[in-house]
């Protein structure tokens, strides 16, 4: 049983850092668009971005 | 229009504006040759001419690309006139007449432009000493529009810059009220606000110079009431931009009174801008935008700071710090178990190795194994030590084996294969002869003292004169040898085979083939006679560097006058020393045997001669020179004679013979054929193919190990055994160790019964069969013997200790039940129960465990709540119980031979102790009842008190 719950940390481990990975990349994704929308709304509302 | 020359410079090419102060021209600049603007002001200047010239140095020196080049100002005919870069485009204010709107982006892009030449304008870097200009008249009709759509402020008013009283600008709606005088600051008093039009125009203010009178020259048509003194300063152009981008963005001029001026819908324009438009034109100077850069800032950062933006960064922000924390938790997670799983891996291997080395007899590697397999230092990196590990341990202490036997000691190591051993009778030093070497090894610590070069032959022998002195095949002949001084006491010719009279007395040695015999008085080396085998040669292989293959016969009797001998050609012969000349062959040349075994035995010659065939076991009496005994067999003899008897083995069997009558005691009688043997004056030792076993003088058997490879030389002596290979490099030792500071009671070991159990007071001991029990009191005597009536009807016994006392239930087929005291062995009861199921099913309950005992399958623990399997027990015997012993769980089982034997339990069923022949559990005490008659009895052991054992028989090592 003590195997077993070593092997369930080790895999368990790799499965939140993997869907943590996945999420990650997937917010990444989602927060570049919504960056991308945001932007173009801003700039539509703003103008461009003047440089300091 | 003719050509109108201003300052004989500037040729006029058309008025293009007009204003309260003056007239703008477009003109040309003749040396220049550029058209520019020449605003001329017909308001008085009160300054020196010097100090004006300065000034209009500094403005000539302001460079901006939103602002117009100033080159130059003159006074003409008492006009002012202004000299500076013709900006093409028109200027914002007229669009806005034309109702036009601008979008929000074009506006913000045209704040900017505006604020970064306001900050530059307003930057105290200009002139010497260096100051800052403000404007003071900021509004649409002061902002061109370029063609490439960006902005110019034009139409400074230079007079502000020098503090004159009557030249700044105050456009209604666009100007700040302090340029009306009123000031709203956070520490100055209210003041009554002009009634001015709000228009375009300039209207021109004059300050009092003391700022204690609050009168103020204003335009005829007003009426104030008070008027503090208030200098516009930056933030007066701050409130200026605000409200020309007010009017930019909603098409309509803001209120001249800076309170009542409506903010700008957020549902039309973006918030931030009406908030930065609203500061902006803060009535209180101290809340506006304190600089041109601060205001130029909030428009810079729109897009960073806008709402959305903060939400959208606070999001990703909380998203990537949440996943990023998940991530380095699976992988810390992750981590974590692989470590466990290599520690748990690591301790699961250490605990291989003290099984290995405990098989090899390596006790003290075992140990050092387990051990390690068992840290102390716990970490949530390490795995919890399995059950193996702690199995282990225990099995390398052997705590729980109580019984008196042969026990690993230690092992020694030699440089290579040892080819012939001695042990000295005190079972304390050993001689083993290798590759060219003698090694001398003190038993106790299985250390070689010391190393003596001996004659490089499979066959050479050494031999104990006593527990201190051996007679050796040295290197450069037979040598003795003191081992407690460390030195040699004498040496003589080559020799290979040695033999020592019964006394010590004497010595006779044999080298290799040589056809004579060499025999020493064993003080003094002297030889005292030479023995003529008349030209025959005892057996000798052709390589004798590697193997022994013992097949000769060389040895002297009690008092060394007689010598036995065995030669190739197949002859054994009797010498006697004191009669040379005396022949007594007993085989003659060509008899056919090539193997030789034997010695003398008081008066007799005891032999055995074997060839392929047949074998042939012989008992001389060698005084009156008779065969009082002897046989042939097929099998093959193998003899033993010394002064305390002649033992012969043949297959399977051991036994001491008497040479008068030809009686034999067994010694061992086992299943499978016997090797190798030898004899002490209290025990036995044999090897067989798979084991070697240790028996007690009555032939009962003490103690068996398999064995890995062969082992071919053993030797036995006061406790201790030998165990060597020509294949291993090392020698094995064993020692006899008993355990009765354990007993609890010893009975009659001849007395056959299947089990045993002590009552729960410790007074009585039943032991019981089904055909019968005794039971004695715990001193040894013994109170009742009963014979089970129907032994043959028995079903079942049952040893109950209840409230009732305890007893045994006696179960038959039928279902009758009889319950007899276990302290005096009477009946109590005698009943009928139901019908038994006859499948012998079983189940044990312990606090959260329930174990299926079934006749045929495994048993198995299942979790009493969820019902889940925990493990399947052990499958190779039947469980007739389970104890719930503290923490642990003992499991009593049976095996199909009818040996009785324990496991001692984790809460999980992991066995970490095997527990041969236990009898009995009473609370944490567990009761081993051993063939030999006796009941012992331990506790058991934690964890950690293995660990301290283990830690002081390292030291004590």
């Amino acid at each position: 049983m003590i195997r077993l719950s070593n092997e369930v940390i080790f895999y368990g481990g790799i499965l939140i850092a993997g869907c943590s990975l996945l999420a990650m990349i997937l917010h990444l994704c989602i927060s570049q668009v919504q960056k991308v929308r945001l932007h173009s709304k801003l700039v539509q509302e703003y103008g461009e971005k003047q440089k300091k | 229009m003719a050509e109108e020359w201003i300052a004989s410079t500037y040729q006029v090419l058309d008025r293009i504006g007009a204003g309260g102060g003056g007239v703008v021209y477009l003109a040309n600049h003749t040396r220049l040759g550029k058209q520019v603007i020449l605003k001329a002001d017909k308001r008085k200047i009160s300054t020196r001419p010097e100090l004006l010239r300065r000034e209009v140095d500094i403005l000539k020196d302001l460079h901006h690309p939103y602002i117009p080049q100033v080159y130059d100002f003159f006074v003409e005919n008492d006009v002012v006139y202004t000299v500076m870069d013709f900006i093409a485009g028109e200027s914002l204010d007229k669009p806005l007449r034309r109702g036009e709107r601008y979008p929000q982006s074009q506006v913000i892009q045209w704040a900017i432009q505006l604020l970064e030449a306001l900050s530059y304008l307003h930057s105290p870097t200009h002139g010497d000493p260096p100051r800052g200009y403000v404007h003071s008249d900021i509004k649409p009709a002061n902002l061109m529009r370029t063609p490439k759509n960006n902005i110019c402020l034009i139409d400074f008013n230079i007079a502000l810059a020098l503090g004159e009283e009557n030249v700044i600008g105050c456009s209604a709606g666009y100007a700040s009220p302090e340029h009306y005088g009123l000031d709203f600051s956070t520490d100055g008093d209210t003041a009554t606000q002009e009634n001015t039009s709000d228009d375009d125009r300039t209207v021109t203010m004059a300050y009092a110079e003391d700022e204690t009178k609050t009168m103020a020259k204003a335009h005829p048509t007003s009426s104030i009431s008070k008027v503090k003194t208030v200098v516009p300063d930056v933030r007066s152009d701050i409130y200026s931009v605000g409200a020309t981008l007010y009017h930019l963005l909603s098409g309509k001029r803001p209120a001249r009174n800076a309170k009542e001026v409506q903010i700008l819908s957020e549902e039309e324009f973006s918030p931030q801008i009406v908030k930065i438009i609203a500061k902006s034109m803060n009535p209180n100077p101290d809340l506006r935008y304190q600089s041109a850069q601060e205001m130029l800032d909030a428009f810079l950062y729109l897009h960073e700071n806008d709402p959305r933006t903060k939400r959208l960064k606070k999001r990703c922000l909380v998203g990537n710090i949440l996943f990023s924390a998940c991530l380095i938790c699976g992988v810390a997670t992750a981590f974590t178990g692989l470590k466990r799983m290599q520690t748990a891996e690591q301790y699961l291997k250490l605990s291989e190795y003290s099984r290995n080395a405990l098989a090899d007899g390596d006790i003290e590697g075992a140990v050092q194994y387990a051990l390690e397999a068992l840290p102390e230092d716990t970490s949530f990196l390490k795995s919890t030590p399995p059950a193996e590990a702690q199995k282990a341990l225990t099995d390398a202490l052997g705590v729980y084996d109580l019984a008196d036997g042969y026990k690993s000691h230690k092992v020694v190591e030699l440089p290579s294969a040892p080819l012939c051993m001695a042990l000295s009778t005190d079972g304390q030093k050993a001689c083993c002869i290798y590759s060219g070497n003698l090694a001398i090894v003190d038993i106790q610590t299985a250390c070689i003292i010391t190393t003596l070069p001996a004659e490089s032959s499979a066959l050479s022998e050494v031999r104990f004169l006593d527990n201190n002195r051996i007679l050796y095949a040295g290197k450069e002949g037979i040598e003795m040898y003191d081992i407690e001084n460390g030195q040699s006491v004498w040496h003589g010719k080559p020799a290979t085979s040695i033999q020592v009279s019964e006394d010590g007395r004497r010595a006779a040695a044999v080298y290799r083939e040589e056809t004579f015999a060499t025999v020493y008085d064993t003080a003094t080396g002297e030889v005292v006679a030479k023995v003529d085998f008349g030209k025959r040669h005892q057996q000798v292989t052709i390589n004798d560097l590697f193997a022994n293959p013992q097949d000769n016969l060389l040895a002297l009797n009690q008092d060394g006058t007689l010598l036995g001998a065995s030669f190739s050609d197949g002859s054994l012969q009797i010498f006697d020393l004191e009669e040379p000349d005396k022949e007594i062959r007993l085989l003659e040349v060509g008899s056919g045997y090539t193997h030789f075994e034997g010695g003398f035995s008081g008066k007799y010659f005891a032999f055995s001669a074997s060839d392929a065939k047949e074998s042939a076991f012989v008992v001389m009496d060698m005084e009156e020179e008779i065969q009082t005994g002897g046989f042939t067999s097929e099998g093959f003899y193998s003899v033993q004679a010394r002064e305390d008897g002649i033992y012969l083995k043949v297959d399977n069997l051991l036994v001491e013979m008497d040479p008068v009558t030809g009686e034999q005691r067994p010694l061992v009688t086992i299943s499978e054929p016997i090797r190798r043997f030898a004899i002490s004056d209290t025990h036995t030792l044999i090897t067989t193919d798979e084991e070697f076993l240790f028996f007690d003088q009555n032939a009962h058997l003490l103690s068996r190990y398999t064995k890995e490879q062969g082992s071919d030389l053993v030797q036995i002596a006061n406790g201790m055994a030998l165990l060597g290979s020509s294949d291993l490099q090392t020698m094995r030792i064993m020692k006899y160790e008993n355990h009765t500071e354990a007993e609890r009671f010893a009975y009659d070991a001849t007395y056959s019964h299947d089990e045993a159990r002590v009552s729960e007071d410790g007074k009585y001991i039943m032991l019981f069969s089904f055909e019968g029990f005794r039971v004695y009191q715990a001193e040894g005597e013994l109170v009742a013997e009963v014979e089970i009536p129907e032994a043959k009807d028995v079903y079942d016994q049952q040893y109950i200790r209840d409230e009732e006392g305890a007893r045994l239930e006696v179960i038959y087929n039928d279902g009758k039940r009889m319950g007899y005291s276990a302290k005096d062995g009477s009946l109590l009861y005698e009943e009928m129960g139901e019908k038994l199921d006859k499948t012998l099913y079983e189940e044990f309950y312990t606090d959260t465990l329930r174990m299926e005992s079934p006749l045929h399958g495994t048993p198995a623990a299942y979790d009493i709540k969820t019902g889940k399997l925990v493990r399947e027990l052990s499958k190779d015997a039947y469980l007739t119980y389970v104890t719930q012993a503290g923490a642990y769980l003992v499991a009593q089982y049976v095996t199909v031979e009818g040996d009785y034997y324990g496991e001692l339990l984790n809460a999980q069923c992991e066995v970490l102790a095997k527990l041969p022949y236990l009898c009995d559990v009473i609370e944490e005490r567990l009761i081993f009842d051993y063939p030999t008659g006796d009941l012992r009895e331990i506790e058991i052991y934690s964890r950690e008190e293995l660990m301290e054992i283990g830690k002081k028989q390292i030291l004590t090592q």
